[in-house]
Order: structure tokens, then C-alpha cells, then sequence
């Protein structure tokens, strides 16, 4: 593949990555009842999730190539597997902060020993100590062998890891466990974004090795330029409080349908409780659920626990509101720059690597 | 093929130490504390048999109840929780099981095993995964 031909795909690449990355964060559905935090943090989902299984093609690729160099002893393998190990430590990094993120709300504590985030971390600092063998050889013959055996070897944390909460209680989910929720229509999005996430990462890392270029790294554009408008967008009201002028930030309480009026228990960020009026579209769909599960026939409220912004007025504790926005999980939007960040970091260190 | 000898034996201390650091950091059952005779830092798993407020001393008593009918007191400041989640603890705020971190104080008295003082209550997601998806922005 020519180089112009390579930069198109990648921006092509690029730009579904950035389409779908902004559908998710913006549409994306999340579960409507959750155990804790902000119910939007599970937007985190298509991020968090594609990367890790990136992580996880990224060490298998390089773990392929690492034994074809063993059988075959041909440099071209070797800087193959080594390259996408570079690339799979990256988006281990990666997969690392944008969970600790996500966990600091939905979990309610940013690192947890839980087993699966334990089996990553001891993942990522095998495939550190692998670069550190590595650049600590100077002998270009033993070099190789030694680091790519290494390699090899390291790769058995990935089981590990990827096995860690079918082998003993974890807060992850296992795949079982999430299928319920998956059947809800949300499957064609998250498959999309895990495909295009895995076929961009493994392509950027393929052709920044074959073919050093710069403009390989202006490819990456569309999706910074996204997560950038993602964070400019959704951050300013996760830092906003109380406004005199008529803007208030409120977590639902509780809520109910009254009159055709949206009647909510509320509390501001300065901790006071409101009644809030609201005659209008609901700002999520359904605002009712039936359990699923367990829980089957129960009704619940899905308001339930979401951050709100209201423009409206007050008197006596009610706030009559005009309008209802809900506001996503700032961790959303960090994740997302921290991903084309990753991406971007991905094509400039694999192509320092091969210069 | 020396590569490939040393490659096995690396995975194999790897895989070794990698299964010991995994399951060390599993969480605890109830049953599993009488193990400790001094105070010590826990993460434990348990189902969650009552709640009572106590709001003189700003706490939350969670009654804990393992699987063999031992049980633990787990105590939490009130206002911490409120802030965090809102309300006081009730169905639809806090599972009936929960991981919760904190430091044990064993004091076996019949099947009740100790005190614990929470310091973090940590939820799984798995059950945010049984209810049907919503949209909005």
C-alpha cells in the first residue's frame, strides 16, 4: 500500500472513530438504574472497553510475531513484535487511567485491588519490565532472542487478566453478566466502536512501522479534534455550581409524574433540597423502567442520581424550571482525549522507534 | 529452541506469580475474618442483613451477614454517605451486597465476629447491567 493510500485509510479510520466516538458520548445509551454515582459514567463503556480489548489484540499480535522471530530469527519480526508490544503498553496505560476514571464514580474509589484491575496492572508492569530488558541489552545478538523470549513469556498475564473475574469475585462484569443489557439494542454501537478502535490501533501501529511518515500522526486529527469539542462541551457544567441568575446544578433524588409535571426531590451543590417543577420533554428515555433480573416488576424512576442543569426561578424551596439538561460524567469526556491522546502518542513513539 | 525453553520457564514463574497476585487481592468473605486476632485492614464482600441510622453519633450501622450466618457491625459516617450518594441509605441507594474496605476490629461474641469501621464502600457494576438501557443528553 502506497503511503498517500495509507494516510487516507487512516483518516478514513479516523474520522468513523471520531463519528462514533461523539454518537456514544452524546447519545450512547447507559444503563437507566445504576448502583452508584452518576448513571452517564457508563458511557465510559465505549471507550474504556474497546481499549482494553486493543490492549489485549495489540500483546497477541505481538506475542505471534515475537515466536515467528524465535522459529525463523528474522529482524523484520522481531521490530514487528516489538512494535506492537510498544503499542500494546501504550493502550495499557491507557486502559489503566480511563478505568481508574471511570471507577472514582461508578465503583466509588479510583483503584480497588479489585482482580481484574490488579491483572492489568501486573500485565502493564510485565510488559515495562520486558522494555527494560530489552534496552538494557547492548549486544545486538542476544538482544532479540533474550527480549522476544520475554516477551513470549510475558504474554501469560493476558489470560490471567482477561480470566481474573470468572475466577474469583470481582467488581468487573463478566460477559454473562452484561448480556442482558447488551440485548437492549446497544450492541451494534459498542461492537462498532471495539472494531474500530482494535482496526485503527493495529493499522496506526502497522503502518508507522512500515512507513515512517508525519503525516501519519495529522491522520489521528479527527478524533483529538472530537475529544477536545467533547471535553470543551461537557466539562463546564460538571464544574458549574449555583447560579443567582437562575441556573441551578441539582442531583435528583427521587421523582414522579404529577399533573403531567415532572415533580423531583432535588439537592444543589450547596446541599439544599428542592422540590423541582418541570412541564416538558424528560431529558432521558424511558423515564421508567421494569427491572430487569432480580429485581423483576419493579418500577423504578430512571432520574434516579443524575446531576441536572435547570434554568427556572424559585420560591419556597420549589424551583419551576423552564428547562432540564442532563450532564454527563466529566470522566467521559477525559477519557475520550485521553484515548486520540494515546492514539496520537501510539504513531509518534512507534515512528522515534523505527527512526 | 533455547529461546523457546527460556520463554516457557519465564511463563511459568509468571503465570505462578501472577495467579498469587491476583487471588491476594480477592476480597474477603465474613467467615474468613476470625482468622485476625488484632485489628486489621480488610476488603470484604457481604450481604447487607439491616440498616440503622444513628444520627446522634453521625453513623450508619450496617448490619453484615456472611453466608454461615456470622455476622459484622459496619459502621459509616452519615454525612459522608449523604454527600456522596444523596440520601440516606436505602434500597435503591445501596445493594444488598456490597465490598466494602475498612478496618476490622475483631470481638467474637456468639456469631457476631467484630466491628469493622468503613472507610470506602465499593459497588459492582454488575447490577447496573440488569437494568434496560436509557438515553438523554
Amino acid at each position: 500500500m502506497s503511503k498517500g493510500l495509507t494516510i487516507i485509510v487512516l483518516v478514513l479510520l479516523s474520522l468513523i472513530d471520531a463519528i462514533t466516538l461523539a454518537i456514544s458520548q452524546i447519545e450512547g445509551p447507559f444503563p437507566s438504574i445504576v448502583p452508584l454515582g452518576n448513571p452517564t459514567a457508563y458511557r465510559s463503556l465505549y471507550i474504556h472497553v474497546p481499549i482494553s480489548i486493543t490492549t489485549y489484540l495489540l500483546f497477541t499480535l505481538g506475542f505471534l510475531f515475537a515466536i515467528v522471530y524465535l522459529l525463523k530469527r528474522e529482524s523484520r519480526f522481531e521490530i514487528a513484535a516489538h512494535s506492537f508490544i510498544l503499542a500494546g503498553i501504550l493502550m495499557g496505560f491507557s486502559t489503566l487511567v480511563t478505568g481508574i476514571i471511570w471507577a472514582s464514580e461508578s465503583w466509588g474509589s479510583s483503584w480497588n485491588w479489585d482482580p481484574r484491575e490488579t491483572g492489568v496492572l501486573f500485565m502493564f508492569l510485565a510488559f515495562l519490565v520486558y522494555l527494560a530488558i530489552r534496552s538494557s541489552i547492548k549486544d545486538p545478538n542476544v538482544r532479540p532472542r533474550v527480549s522476544m523470549a520475554f516477551a513470549v513469556a510475558a504474554y501469560a498475564t493476558i489470560p490471567l487478566s482477561f480470566l481474573a473475574p470468572y475466577l474469583m469475585p470481582s467488581l468487573h462484569p463478566t460477559a454473562s453478566e452484561t448480556e442482558m443489557f447488551m440485548g437492549g439494542g446497544i450492541l451494534e454501537l459498542f461492537i462498532t466502536r471495539v472494531f474500530i478502535v482494535a482496526i485503527e490501533s493495529i493499522f496506526l501501529s502497522y503502518f508507522t512501522i512500515s512507513r515512517r511518515d508525519k503525516r501519519i500522526i495529522s491522520a489521528i486529527i479527527p478524533t483529538l479534534l472530537v475529544a477536545m469539542i467533547l471535553v470543551a462541551v461537557q466539562l463546564p457544567p460538571n464544574l458549574a455550581s449555583d447560579h443567582p441568575n437562575g441556573t441551578f446544578k441539582v442531583q435528583v433524588l427521587r421523582g414522579s409524574i404529577e399533573n403531567d409535571f415532572l415533580k423531583l426531590n432535588v439537592r444543589t451543590t450547596y446541599k439544599q433540597d428542592y422540590i423541582l417543577l418541570y412541564h416538558g420533554k424528560p431529558p432521558i428515555n424511558p423515564l421508567f423502567v421494569t427491572m430487569n433480573g432480580k429485581e423483576n416488576g419493579k418500577r423504578r424512576f430512571t432520574l434516579e442520581k443524575h446531576w441536572l442543569l435547570v434554568e427556572g426561578t424559585t420560591q419556597d424551596r420549589v424551583i419551576k424550571a423552564r428547562s432540564i439538561k442532563l450532564i454527563s460524567y466529566w470522566g467521559n469526556s477525559v477519557n475520550a482525549l485521553i484515548y486520540s491522546l494515546t492514539l496520537l502518542s501510539l504513531a509518534y513513539f512507534l515512528g522515534r522507534e523505527r527512526a | 529452541m533455547r529461546g523457546f525453553i527460556l520463554a516457557s520457564s519465564l511463563a511459568l514463574v509468571i503465570l505462578v506469580a501472577g495467579y498469587m497476585t491476583i487471588t491476594s487481592s480477592s476480597y474477603e468473605s465474613i467467615s474468613q475474618l476470625s482468622r485476625y486476632r488484632k485489628p486489621t485492614m480488610v476488603t470484604l464482600r457481604a450481604s447487607i442483613e439491616s440498616t440503622r441510622i444513628i444520627p446522634e453519633k453521625n453513623l450508619i450501622l450496617f448490619v453484615l451477614q456472611g453466608k454461615k450466618g456470622n455476622r459484622v457491625y459496619a459502621f459509616y459516617e452519615l454525612s459522608r454517605f449523604i454527600s456522596q450518594y444523596g440520601a440516606p441509605p436505602s434500597h435503591s441507594i445501596v445493594d444488598q451486597e456490597v465490598v466494602i474496605r475498612g478496618t476490622f476490629y475483631p470481638a467474637k461474641v456468639g456469631n457476631v465476629m467484630g466491628k469493622l469501621e468503613i472507610e470506602e464502600i465499593l459497588q459492582g457494576c454488575h447490577k447496573a447491567y440488569e437494568a434496560p438501557p436509557a438515553t438523554g443528553g
